[in-house]
């Protein structure tokens, strides 16, 4: 009985989650205290009891990124990087464009997607204004740039926090396994856009001058608290690469960093605090608790007995399961949010290594088992890459979407998926070629 | 008092097929820094402010990053308004109205104008506008209460 409640808890919560009839985090909060009021997972297991509670790792990393993040977006760092870059590339635009798409790419692996097109959407429309162009090309490729840049790094995208936190990866795992299938893919990605838009961007020598011309130093608005931004966030990613060594959790980091970033900078925390996107937190913290409960009643247990006999992975081998869970993942975050898809992934695949491979008793041998390891990096590649297969895959699509509107240059759903389903086939497909070469042929 | 009492029955008024220029055009002759606009029935479709043709000359990527102000090109006010020379009045017109009837008290027209930070309000009888009621006037009829013994 209590297996079929929670059960209908977690698939009516995520029909809601997909449809977007109401909102997510209201979903995610009612599901959640639906799974307590009803005693499926009590109120201690869901706070405190690792196996089912909330992953506090995941939370407070976010937290503490998310406030050195607001604070630096106030300096105007992102609109003087773009504007440099502009006048590097002399004012050419298909230049600009792949220079813009590295920048969003780089600035996406260290921090938030949604932040990095927030600010970089603006200064594109003026740019592509001044040059007197479209602004399209540039916009949905510093999306896809977006997306495939915070596949690189624990850092960069939610299912990466939330597998490295769960299964107690490092930084440097992700240095080691995704940053190469993402230098591998955006190069790719870069002479795809080429062929695409090369063709299409061209300007008359008088317009690129105009942009030659521009004074970016003008953008820093407060030269100091620059400084100590990038000092702080500096430090935060040493942290970051050395956490492993030094036997830290990512979240000590971030908070400590966000700690010293709000003592240096003067900044108001009632007001830094304010604009943090508690939704988002909150949506977390109540899929973790939804998800806890089907963990316990046995539901992902089973589900991942259906992936057992679908995939037949073995303490050997697990390639099919690797690219079964790979264009699984890939397609599901095209359509659906990929944070509960991966939080629901995750115990399915830890289920799915305690059923396959031999019964150590430390959960830490299990979870990183080399045969199992390349599971791991298909789910984050599939989830994080599959974020651009539609409008809706990831937030950093919606937000864009949304900002070109308000500018005056509406991107239509169809045309979002004419560029988009291409391009995330090719990196999907790139993705199966580096997991299949680097773990089982070399 | 009802608005009929106090509006002033000739507001400037514009075709949703005029131009840009034809607007800039009439801005000398206009009472109340307001245009309204109608259509070939003569239903009232739009009102124009001095903010609404200020509008059309701004980027619009400036309400999401002002930053930018600090970087444009200066001639850039200059070569929209050419720019903007033959565009219809329809795309520069707000065209969420709220309106009043003439049977309507003062008091909901001054409160309407007061918590919608607007300047004046149409009168309008079966969507055709028949009159204005702008603050200037508001400010004329508490002169009048004032001077009544």
């Amino acid at each position: 009985m209590v297996f079929w409640i929670a059960t209908i808890i977690f698939l009516v919560s995520y029909g809601l989650i997909v449809s977007e009839k109401i909102d997510k985090t209201k979903v995610a909060l009612i599901g959640a205290g639906l799974m307590m009021i009803l005693k499926i997972v009590s109120q201690h297991e869901a706070f405190y009891e690792e196996k089912y509670a909330v992953d506090y790792n995941v939370i407070f990393l976010l937290i503490g990124m998310m406030i050195i993040v607001n604070i630096t977006s106030k300096t105007g760092l992102f609109q003087f990087l773009a504007i440099k870059a502009a006048k590097l590339a002399k004012g050419k635009p298909f230049l600009i464009l792949i220079f813009f798409c590295c920048i969003t790419g780089i600035l996406s692996a260290l921090l938030d997607n949604v932040t990095t097109v927030l600010l970089l959407v603006p200064v594109t429309l003026f740019i592509a204004d001044e040059l007197e162009i479209d602004p399209f090309p540039f916009l949905i490729s510093e999306v896809m740039a977006s997306n495939i840049g915070g596949t690189a790094t624990l850092i960069g995208d939610p299912p990466n926090i939330m597998i490295a936190s769960k299964v107690q990866l490092t930084f440097m795992d992700f240095i080691y396994h995704t940053t190469p299938a993402v230098i591998f893919i955006f190069a790719s990605f870069l002479l795809t856009i080429k062929f695409i838009f090369g063709k299409r961007l061209r300007v008359k020598e008088e317009v690129r001058q105009k942009i030659l011309a521009i004074d970016e130093y003008t953008l820093i608005k407060n030269p100091g608290l620059l400084k100590k931004s990038l000092s702080v966030l500096g430090m935060v990613v040493l942290g970051f690469v050395t956490h492993g060594t030094l036997h830290y959790e990512p979240a000590t980091i971030a908070i400590l960093g966000a700690a010293v970033l709000l003592i240096i900078s003067k900044e108001d925390p009632h007001h830094v605090l304010r604009e943090l996107e508690w939704p988002t937190l909150f949506f977390f913290i109540g899929l973790f608790i939804i998800v806890g409960g089907v963990v316990k009643v046995g539901l992902i247990s089973k589900l991942s007995q259906g992936m057992i006999s679908l995939t037949h992975p073995s303490a050997e081998n697990m390639f099919v399961t690797a690219i079964t869970t790979l264009w699984f993942s890939g397609i599901s975050s095209a359509i659906v949010d990929n944070i509960p898809f991966v939080a629901s992934m995750i115990p399915l695949v830890i289920d799915t290594a305690h059923a396959v491979l031999p019964p150590w008793t430390d959960f830490k041998t299990v979870v990183q088992h080399s045969t199992l390891m390349p599971v791991w990096w298909a789910l984050a590649l599939g989830a994080c890459l599959g974020g651009n297969g539609s409008p809706v895959g990831a937030s950093a699509n919606v937000i864009t979407i949304g900002l070109a509107e308000k500018a005056g240059y509406p991107i239509s759903f169809k045309k979002f998926l004419i560029y988009a389903v291409p391009i995330t086939f090719e990196t999907m497909i790139l993705s199966t070629l580096y997991i299949w070469l680097r773990y089982y042929i070399f | 008092m009802k608005v009929k009492n106090i509006m002033d029955t000739s507001p400037d008024l514009l075709r949703t097929s005029d131009t840009f220029e034809h607007l800039i055009k009439m801005l000398g002759q206009v009472k109340y820094h307001v245009i309204y606009v109608v259509d070939d029935g003569n239903k009232l479709a739009g009102v124009l402010t001095e903010s609404d043709i200020l509008k059309v000359l701004i980027p619009k990527y400036l309400t999401i990053d002002e930053s930018l102000i600090h970087v444009m090109d200066e001639n850039y006010f200059e070569k929209k308004c050419r720019e903007s020379k033959d565009l219809t009045v329809t795309e520069i017109m707000t065209k969420n109205l709220i309106t009043v009837r003439e049977d309507d008290t003062v008091i909901k027209a001054a409160a309407l104008i007061v918590v919608n930070k607007i300047h004046s309000l149409p009168v309008v009888r079966n969507g055709n506008i028949i009159g204005i009621v702008p603050r200037q006037l508001l400010l004329k009829h508490i002169t009048r209460v004032l001077a009544e013994k």
